[in-house]
């Protein structure tokens, strides 16, 4: 048996399913978290996830996903997930689901936050009106789940079970070419869109069963937060100034904490040395290996666990409380300026995390322009939070200038995107709900937290100890010297030694595993600072240019590593003229 | 014709049309912000930032070109100015 969950952006779908099956679908608290359809299976039943749509003959990309579940109906049942505060929006979707005459059940969910606006819903005149059962669930609180799940397991009813033709015809309609017998180039006379009916048919039933209206009541702590945080000037500022907060508060405790924990790390470190001395014959291999594998297997727990915990946990605590989306509001004007609409802040965020999911989030702009600007400006500019661990290490060592780093990312994010827009130059428009602000769960931020530094045990830190043992090697037997000759050049143009200039090769294979190689060299603070930046505006890693080649095809990848080659050895040749 | 432009931070207001005109406006539409409903304004982003609108326990940010789309008529806690400005 077939289940779809559909429903519009942020009413809790995904928080649902895994409430309902245990499973782990990704949540926070902004619209368009959910960009594909995803499904759950639980004994015999099989729940899709969509993507929350405001309509079904609505347009865009999700909706038309979401129609397509649907045209393929035989057996499928409807959860129609209702946010029991905003209903009569919400009615407006369930209308044009009830009309297709599937089995369908209407949840209305969050009913916590509606009372603690004084809203209440007549659960049974809505049931009676719409002519299908209304279950109204908390999910803090887990009423209303039983109900829901006897619903579920309930086989469906024959006949009911497919949508009604003149329906079919209705959604094909709206997802097939807009251009009308008339007309030779795309036009409007033939889409299907929501019908002023629906609208007003969905604004007489709220009327109707909601029973208390809103009356004035005393707000709380955390919406005279929110209207101070939705102001123009001092919202801004104080998201401005929380964000410089946590940047800062990220690279002190990563300092902080890297002096204890490779103390603590000590020991074990010593007996691997000892181990590997012991056992294998002596000789270069012998003394590469002793050296390589105890600091291979240290360094990632020094510098880059920390970071990607720390990063982790304020990115999950952006998301779940409702401030990011906050950002895209507030920096419309910058993101405008590099030709995206307001939401792309969200997937530059999760690019602080790690970007290859932050690619993936990319599909919540809407279209292919503004998802490869950002796409470039992740690959190239974002550091994830490894590659901010170890940046953060080196600058700490070589005392570099950690605001030159900064500033010359941040200019170059800005030309690098103005440029990319104007050569595709579109309409863009922005229109983007704010979710209310909300204390998050704080259980499934840290399940968020663990997953998102999953990849340190899978990627991380294999790569780094494989990566090291061959830095290991080329330092031992002299092969790094070899590039001594390039000295001159390196100098002369990017005033750096040539040994730098290897670690920036190396970004080619792993962003934040080249400037290991500098940590091992002797370098003077402006050394250290044109190299770091080189290094941090360059290429993407092998996951992200994966998942690039994946969602957007191998073309589009071949122009942002172009790109970054160009930006990285522009920035070095200017930061060596510009520096003193 | 007044659009939410011309309201103060602060108005409250009724959309009575939508300018199909503007490209991007069926969005408008799918969000809720529908002729006939109620909305406030809740703040308008300096540089021309996008304004941001309440609708029932929603809000929802428009870019400014957007925000020429939603044609509105002004409410007032005292009837007799509306009778005035109709």
């Amino acid at each position: 048996m077939r289940s779809i969950f559909v429903g519009n952006p942020n009413v809790g779908k995904s928080a649902l399913i895994n409430k309902l099956t245990g499973s782990k679908l990704l949540v926070a608290n902004y619209p368009g978290t959910s960009h594909k359809i995803a499904y759950v299976n639980k004994g015999e039943q099989c729940f899709y996830d969509t993507p929350g749509i405001y309509a079904l003959h609505g347009q865009g990309g999700n909706a038309a996903v979401v129609r397509d579940l649907l045209l393929d109906s035989a057996g499928l049942r409807v959860v129609n997930v209702v946010d029991a505060a905003n209903l009569e929006r919400n009615l407006v979707l369930t209308l044009e689901i009830l009309a297709l005459g599937l089995p369908t059940v209407v949840v209305l969910n969050q009913m916590d936050l509606a009372a603690s606006l004084n809203i209440q819903i007549d659960m049974e005149a809505l049931s009676q009106e719409l002519e299908c059962p209304v279950i109204g669930i908390s999910v803090a609180d887990g009423s209303g789940f039983k109900r829901l799940l006897d619903w579920l397991d309930k086989p469906v009813e024959t006949g009911r079970s497919s949508v009604d033709p003149r329906q079919i015809e209705k959604l094909s309609r709206t997802s097939g070419s807009p251009k009308c017998q008339h007309c030779t180039e795309a036009c409007q006379h033939n889409v299907i869109t929501i019908d002023r009916a629906t609208i007003e048919r969905a604004r007489t039933l709220a009327a109707q069963v909601i029973k208390t209206e809103p009356a004035a009541r005393h707000q709380t702590w955390l919406e005279k937060v929110q209207d101070g945080l939705d102001q123009p000037v001092i919202g801004t500022a104080a998201l401005l100034a929380l964000a410089y907060g946590l940047f800062t508060m990220m690279v002190t405790l990563v300092n902080l904490l890297e002096g204890p924990i490779s103390e603590a790390l000590q020991p074990l470190s010593d007996i691997l040395t000892v181990l590997i001395q012991g056992l294998l014959p002596p000789g270069a291999f012998n003394e590469v290996l002793s050296l390589a594998i105890p600091e291979g297997l240290v360094i990632p727990f020094t510098i880059i666990m920390p970071a990607m915990i720390i990063v982790g946990v304020f990115i999950s605590i952006l998301e779940d409380t409702g401030l990011l989306p906050r950002y895209s509001v507030a920096l419309e004007r910058v993101t405008s300026f590099i030709g995206v609409s307001g939401q792309a802040i969200i997937p530059l965020t999760l690019g602080f995390g790690c970007r290859t999911p932050a690619i993936m989030a990319t599909s919540l702009l809407p279209n292919a322009a503004e998802r490869f600007i950002i796409a470039t400006l992740l690959s190239i500019v974002v550091p994830c939070a490894a590659s901010l661990g170890v940046m953060a290490a080196v600058i700490a060592k070589f005392n570099a200038y950690i605001y030159v780093v900064a500033a010359t990312m941040l200019v170059v994010l800005l030309l690098l995107g103005f440029g990319l827009s104007r050569l595709m130059p579109r309409d863009e428009s922005f229109v983007y709900e704010l979710p209310p602000l909300r204390i998050p769960a704080w259980r499934t931020t840290w399940q968020k937290v663990v997953s998102r530094t999953g990849g340190f045990f899978t990627e991380v830190l294999p790569l780094l100890l494989l990566m090291n043992i061959v830095l290991r090697a080329l330092m031992e037997t002299g092969v790094l010297e070899s590039f001594q000759a390039m000295e001159g050049f390196t100098q002369f143009f990017f005033g750096i030694p040539a040994e730098a200039m290897v670690a920036v090769l190396i970004t080619i294979f792993q962003r934040y595993l080249a400037p290991l190689v500098l940590l091992n060299l002797a370098l003077s603070p402006r050394e250290a600072t044109i190299a770091i930046t080189m290094i941090a505006l360059s290429l993407p890693c092998l996951p992200v240019m994966t998942m690039i080649v994946k969602e957007m095809g191998a073309k589009q990848l071949l122009s942002i590593l172009a790109l970054g080659i160009i930006s990285s050895i522009i920035v070095g040749v200017s930061l060596n003229v510009i520096l003193p | 014709m007044k659009t939410i432009k011309n309201l103060k931070t602060g108005d409250k207001a009724r959309i009575t049309s939508i300018d199909t005109e503007v490209a991007g406006s069926q969005q408008l539409v799918e969000m809720g912000l529908t002729p006939g409903s109620e909305i406030q304004l809740l703040a308008k982003y300096p540089l021309r930032g996008p304004l941001l609108v309440k609708l029932g326990n929603n809000r929802i940010a428009v870019d400014y070109k957007l925000a020429q789309a939603l044609v509105v008529n002004e409410m007032n806690d005292s009837p007799a100015r509306d009778v005035l400005d109709s």
